[in-house]
């Protein structure tokens, strides 16, 4: 399978949400980094994901910056199996937020009270699209 | 019997076994209770069956303290026969175990009994209320229980409400017919009590001075005594009754009107988005809802008062980028859900928090007088750095549990950094002002609800509590007068 149908057969996997987007951001990332790529991508799709991370990156300018948000958000994952889809990496990211919950590592942006990690995927979003 | 005291002759002097001062919850609950029990017990009540301007009138004051409030003493309190019911939402829902404790972290708290003393009157207080009545052996009380929202051995536990079908004016119709009818007592309306006169020792109040609007006055003469007249109103009457001790009566050690409590109220504290399309109300029906609140064990761990955050999702509008945030996170979260249009559901959250104790949280009698010639109350009701810290911490605990269960997220309005927020207010629940203490140098009135140095003067209503909870005060407060009737009767020799 090459690397485009396989991005957007995963997508398609992940929930049916219409994923049409296989931007410039997944050609240049292979591997983890390209999944939550994929993920920000769908999720710039929502209007109120705009509110979440812009805030978030008004906030912590030192992260505006694609690389540094999608190393700091894989850098927390574990390491995905060889062969995860997208649906691999959702579950990942939504026990990496729990996770963080319990262990307080937590972030008010715009007054919502996130796992840091779940706010850094809102602002990658906000970086691909803006980009 | 029910008479209005503007047609009594002027000077009348009435002769009594009890008589109970102020036909609201706790009053009407008591007359209930010393129907047909032998004893002649006479109801005094500043105003008529139904609202009345010029009775009104009477609740002005000046009102000062940390929240700029206009008109809160008018506004917050009803003279009528059946009291603040006539206002009232009918919320019902017992005290915790917790809030009866004396808490190292909460200086001035703990009663004078555990909650087991008054869990029986709690289940005669349903009856009044027409409410199922709380089971102290069941996790929260209700059979069966609705749906928690987390599970039950977590930070953050669900409280459960119940709504009484007598509420808004419902409770005073329900009872009255009762009254009506009863031989032994008998409600006078429209008749103000001005001052509770001693003998000279200032042990005993010997007479009762009653007015009315109209010019009428008359006297009531009683072996008991009780005041059921409202959380302020009790303490100012007492203030108000200096003619032999100068501070007032019960007010050797200057307590009355000290410690004053209200539930800080914040309306739309935040914004819960929760993951599920089932409303949290669907388990519950249309008279009871859950609230949020914070375990006992993180309480005393984390030194907090006692909290509750209620989850409102009836007709309330959420704003455009509230909702654009929930479809987002819904997004994320639940993909295969997002788009059915009842997910995730949207909750405003409204806190109402314990206040602490606080002696300069206060009812004082101000210099400008009301229609029959008394001093009105002055309201200073102070907040304290406790009090805000609570809330802000009790909050972060919620929202991160909804992180942690996965549930949701929650949005909170206000920063750690900011003063009390511009929706701050008090709950309407007026509370503490003749605080219960077994020492007469640190309450008002003993455990038996009878003020301190006054052999036949008794308190019932919230200003009795020395601490307050979250949970509405209605329903203690009648569970607490059934209790003082009891008691009244014992002294009465009558067998309850």
């Amino acid at each position: 399978m090459k690397r485009r149908t396989f991005l957007a057969t995963t997508a398609a996997a992940s929930g049916g949400v219409g994923l049409v987007l296989l931007s410039k951001g997944c050609a240049r990332h292979a591997g983890p980094e390209a999944l939550v790529v994929q993920t920000a991508e769908q999720l710039a799709l929502e209007p109120g994901v705009r509110l979440l991370g812009q805030a978030y990156l008004d906030q912590t300018p030192r992260e505006n910056q694609r690389d540094t948000l999608l190393a700091a958000i894989v850098g927390s994952l574990p390491s995905p199996e060889p062969a995860a889809t997208g649906d691999d990496v959702i579950v990942l990211l939504l026990n990496q937020f729990g996770r963080e919950f319990e262990q307080d590592h937590t972030v008010r942006v715009d007054g919502w009270l996130l796992s840091y990690t779940e706010a850094r995927l809102y602002a990658l979003a906000v970086s691909i699209r803006d980009s | 019997m029910i008479t209005d005291g503007r047609t009594l002759e002027h000077g009348t002097k009435i002769q009594s076994d009890v008589c109970i001062v102020g036909a609201g919850p706790a009053g009407i609950a008591m007359a209930r209770e010393f129907s047909d029990c032998g004893a002649f017990v006479c109801v005094l009540e500043s105003g008529g069956i139904s609202m009345d301007a010029s009775v009104q009138e009477l609740n002005r004051g000046i009102d000062s303290g940390t929240i700029s409030r206009q008109d809160h003493l008018f506004d917050s309190r009803n003279r009528v026969f059946g009291g603040t019911t006539a206002s009232w939402g009918g919320w019902c829902r017992p005290l915790d175990a917790i809030d009866f404790e004396a808490r190292s972290w909460v200086p001035h708290s703990g009663w004078p009994f555990q909650k087991s003393h008054v869990d029986p009157f709690y289940t005669r207080a349903a009856e009044v209320f027409d409410i199922e009545p709380f089971d102290p052996g069941s996790v929260e009380g209700l059979k069966p229980p609705g749906r928690f929202v987390f599970g039950r051995d977590t930070p953050v536990a669900t409280k459960i409400f119940q709504i009484s079908q007598t509420y808004l004016g419902k409770f005073a119709k329900r009872h009255s017919s009762e009254l009506e009818a009863s031989e032994n007592v008998h409600v006078f309306l429209h008749s103000t009590v001005t001052e509770l006169v001693t003998h000279d020792a200032g042990d005993v109040v010997s007479r009762i001075e009653v007015a009315c609007l109209d010019g009428n006055r008359y006297a009531v003469e009683a072996k008991y005594i009780i005041l059921a007249m409202g959380g302020i109103e009790n303490a100012r009457l007492l203030l108000l009754s200096n003619r032999v001790q100068s501070a007032g009566l019960g007010n050797d050690y200057d307590i009355v009107g000290r410690y004053y409590m209200e539930h800080t109220w914040i309306d739309g504290a935040g914004s819960l988005v929760f993951l599920d399309a089932r409303s949290l109300y669907e388990d519950y029906g249309r008279w009871s809802f859950p609230a949020l609140s914070i375990d006992a064990d993180l309480q005393r761990n984390a030194k907090l008062l006692n909290f509750r955050v209620g989850l409102e999702g009836r007709d309330v509008t959420h704003s455009a980028d509230t909702k654009a945030v929930g479809k987002a996170i819904a997004r994320l979260h639940r993909p295969r859900a997002y788009r059915n249009p009842d997910f995730p559901r949207y909750y405003r959250l409204d806190v109402s928090a314990e206040q602490a104790p606080n002696p300069e949280s206060r009812v004082t009698l101000a210099d400008t007088r009301d229609a029959l010639g008394n001093r009105q109350a002055r309201l200073t009701w102070k907040l304290s750095e406790t009090d805000w810290v609570t809330i802000r911490r009790s909050l972060m605990i919620v929202a991160r549990q909804m992180g942690v269960e996965r549930l949701g997220r929650i949005q909170i309005t206000f920063d750690e950094s900011d003063a009390w927020p511009e929706q701050t207010n008090g709950a309407h629940h007026h509370m503490g002002a003749t605080r219960m203490h077994v020492d007469r140098k640190q309450g008002v009135v003993d455990e038996n609800c009878r003020v301190h140095g006054i052999a036949n003067l008794f308190v019932s209503g919230s200003s009795v509590f020395p601490t307050v909870g979250f949970a509405n005060p209605t329903l203690t407060i009648v569970a607490l007068a059934l209790r003082l009737a009891d008691h009244v009767k014992t002294l009465l020799s009558i067998r309850t």
